[in-house]
């Protein structure tokens, strides 16, 4: 066993010692006092006056010693510390002299143990340094990433979506997308990409998408609102950065679609083709007073997405080097287009397939994405005729296609007919099928009495009751049915029923 | 929809094939009344029928009376899946002898 291990230090073995003679003095004293009592030397007073004359003098001058040898051991001590310390600046102020002849050796040995221990303790400072940078980034990062993206809900209604993404190379983004309403359905949405990295750019960026709400929100054309956000990024740039983007304001009502492009790549659109949005080259923003900016518009057909991009997208490249390339950016859409149904699915059918490109390796640039998808719906205007089941049965089945459902879809369409042409006595019905988010939507909007099928509750069971009531397809209807809701809207009734898809891969 | 009539005596069977919906449940309805009073014992095949609907499921439930009121018998043979699921949906699977 080491003496490192009992833990013996001088100072210890010192106060045992001590100790051990402090306890020999009591011994000897008391052997003393005992062996001189039966004596009869006198009283006990006095043989105790005697015996402690002999023993504490002794305990007197063992203190004395005890404590001038640990004053000594600490003052050697402190003394070879500040030796040794100042050897070490000694070596220090000598190293780069160094000595030559048989020290030699040592000497640059001595040199390099102090190099190397210099080095490790520089390291670990720069290690733990780092480490609390790092973590104040990260910090920043996430705020800075909360601030950007969570106010961009996608935009969900009953004809039409708009949804987007980012992904980003590091930890703070520079691209980003936004899409808000511009009042009732009027959907306002962008993505842009900021020219640089790092905190700069993710501050511009973020200012750039505050700014273009509140532009948007109290301009009155798209193009003022995107001069005024370059107007605000011009006068406050300090570090003279600039971005590229694509801004659009979409009215369902009319099917316009109004687009600004300052710079950016051309968003693709999807439907039965595909193709590139046309789109003036536009100047990126922040750099002039007067950019050269187009505002275009167009009637954006039902039946088809609008998928606009940053370069990260395109650009992103594979462990081999190789682009993603606008071909696989439409592939991905039309994929997202054809299997989903909604814009938040056409986002991530695009961010995964970057990704899954990129496979191991890490992307390189942001990329930002927003998919507006504009479905195509049907609309048909049937008879209250019992005969008109044939067309709505062609209606129904044309449009679920393959949809393993289709029948029974159908079968709660026709229940819902019927009782229409039953109940009623509308003089016209409309139909309306339309794929909305993760379900299909069938409205039938009629100009009967008002009736509410689904306070249709026959007594005693619609087993035993006639038979004639819708009692036993409203069953029907409400197994099949996700959600059934009913209104009257203008004098009309308005019954909308949802089916959740099932999705088939 | 088309309407294949067998009968033996008191007993019929009607194979129905296609679709069975509010446009031709009245079909059906008229079949059964065509096949007289005498028959007491009625046997649907439904093998072929692809599709039915409420409408069609009271033309059942009607045959069905009109076959107890007489005292004889009703029932469903080689139901297909939809059509089962559609007579689960309503309940009536419970009221009627179902046979294969």
């Amino acid at each position: 066993m080491s003496k490192r291990r009992m833990g013996l230090t001088f100072p210890k073995i010192l106060t045992l010692f001590f100790a051990g003679l402090v306890l020999a003095a009591v011994v000897y004293g008391a052997i003393r006092y005992f062996v001189l009592l039966p004596d009869g030397a006198g009283s006990d007073a006095e043989v105790l006056h005697r015996v402690l004359w002999e023993v504490v003098p002794a305990l007197a001058v063992l203190l004395i010693m005890y404590a001038a040898a640990l004053v000594f051991y600490f003052i050697r001590i402190a003394s070879s510390i500040s030796r040794a310390a100042r050897a070490v600046e000694e070596a220090a102020a000598h190293r780069q002299a160094g000595l030559g002849g048989e020290w030699a050796p040592v000497e640059s040995a001595i040199q390099k143990l102090g190099a190397s221990v210099e080095q490790s303790v520089k390291d670990r400072e720069g290690a733990i340094a780092l480490d609390a940078r790092r973590k104040a980034e990260e910090g920043i990062a996430r705020d800075m990433e909360a601030a950007l993206s969570s106010t961009s809900l996608p935009c969900i209604e009953l004809d039409f979506s708009g949804a987007g993404g980012a992904e980003r190379a590091s930890l703070i983004s520079a691209d980003f997308f936004d899409g808000f309403y511009l009042g009732r359905r009027t959907l306002c949405f962008m993505t842009a990409d900021v020219w640089g990295s790092g905190f700069a750019a993710a501050r511009f960026a973020s200012r750039a998408k505050e700014l273009f709400r509140d532009a948007a929100h109290t301009s009155d054309t798209l193009a003022e609102a995107v001069l005024r956000l370059n107007q605000a990024l011009v006068e406050n740039n300090p570090d003279r950065l600039a971005l590229t983007g694509f801004f659009a304001v979409f009215m369902p009502g009319t099917g316009e679609l109004r687009y600004v492009n300052a710079g950016a790549n051309p968003p693709v659109l999807v439907g039965k083709e595909r193709a590139f949005l046309r789109v003036q080259p536009g100047c990126p923003l922040g750099l002039y007073r007067q950019p050269e900016l187009t505002e275009e518009y167009l009637i954006f057909k039902p039946g088809r997405c609008l998928v606009t991009y940053t370069n990260g997208a395109v650009e992103a490249r594979s462990a081999k080097g190789e682009a993603f390339g606008y071909d696989r950016l439409f592939d991905a859409v039309k994929d997202g287009w054809e299997r989903s149904l909604g814009a938040e699915r056409i986002v991530s059918a695009v961010t995964e397939a970057v990704k899954g490109f990129v496979g191991g390796a890490a992307l390189r640039d942001d990329l930002a994405v927003y998919a507006l998808y504009y479905p195509n719906g049907i609309q048909t205007e049937l008879s209250p005729k019992t005969s008109e089941l044939e067309r709505l049965r062609d209606t129904i089945l044309d449009w679920l296609k393959d949809d393993p459902r289709k029948n029974k879809i159908f079968l709660a369409c026709e229940e819902i007919f019927t009782n229409i042409v039953n109940h009623s006595g509308a003089n016209t019905i409309h139909l309306s099928c339309q794929v909305e988010g993760n379900s299909f939507v069938v409205r039938f909007t009629d100009d009967g009495e008002p009736f509410n099928p689904l306070q249709v509750r026959p007594e005693g069971g619609y087993y035993n009751s006639n038979y004639t009531e819708g009692g036993m397809g409203m069953a029907i209807i409400r197994q099949i049915a996700g959600e059934i809701y009913y209104r009257t809207q203008e004098n009309r009734n308005v019954l909308t029923i949802r089916f959740p898809v099932i999705k088939v891969n | 929809m088309k309407i294949e009539k067998t009968t033996d005596g008191t007993a019929a069977m009607l194979s129905l094939t296609g679709s069975l919906d509010a446009m031709t449940a009245d079909e059906l309805g008229a079949a059964v009344a065509a096949l007289g009073k005498d028959v007491t014992d009625l046997v649907l095949d439904l093998q072929k029928l692809e599709y039915v609907s409420s409408a069609g499921l009271r033309q059942f439930a009607l045959a069905q009376k009109a076959m107890e009121e007489r005292g004889g018998s009703f029932s469903l043979v080689r139901v297909p899946a939809f059509v089962r699921e559609v007579l689960t949906m309503t309940g009536l699977i419970g009221h009627m002898e179902v046979l294969g």
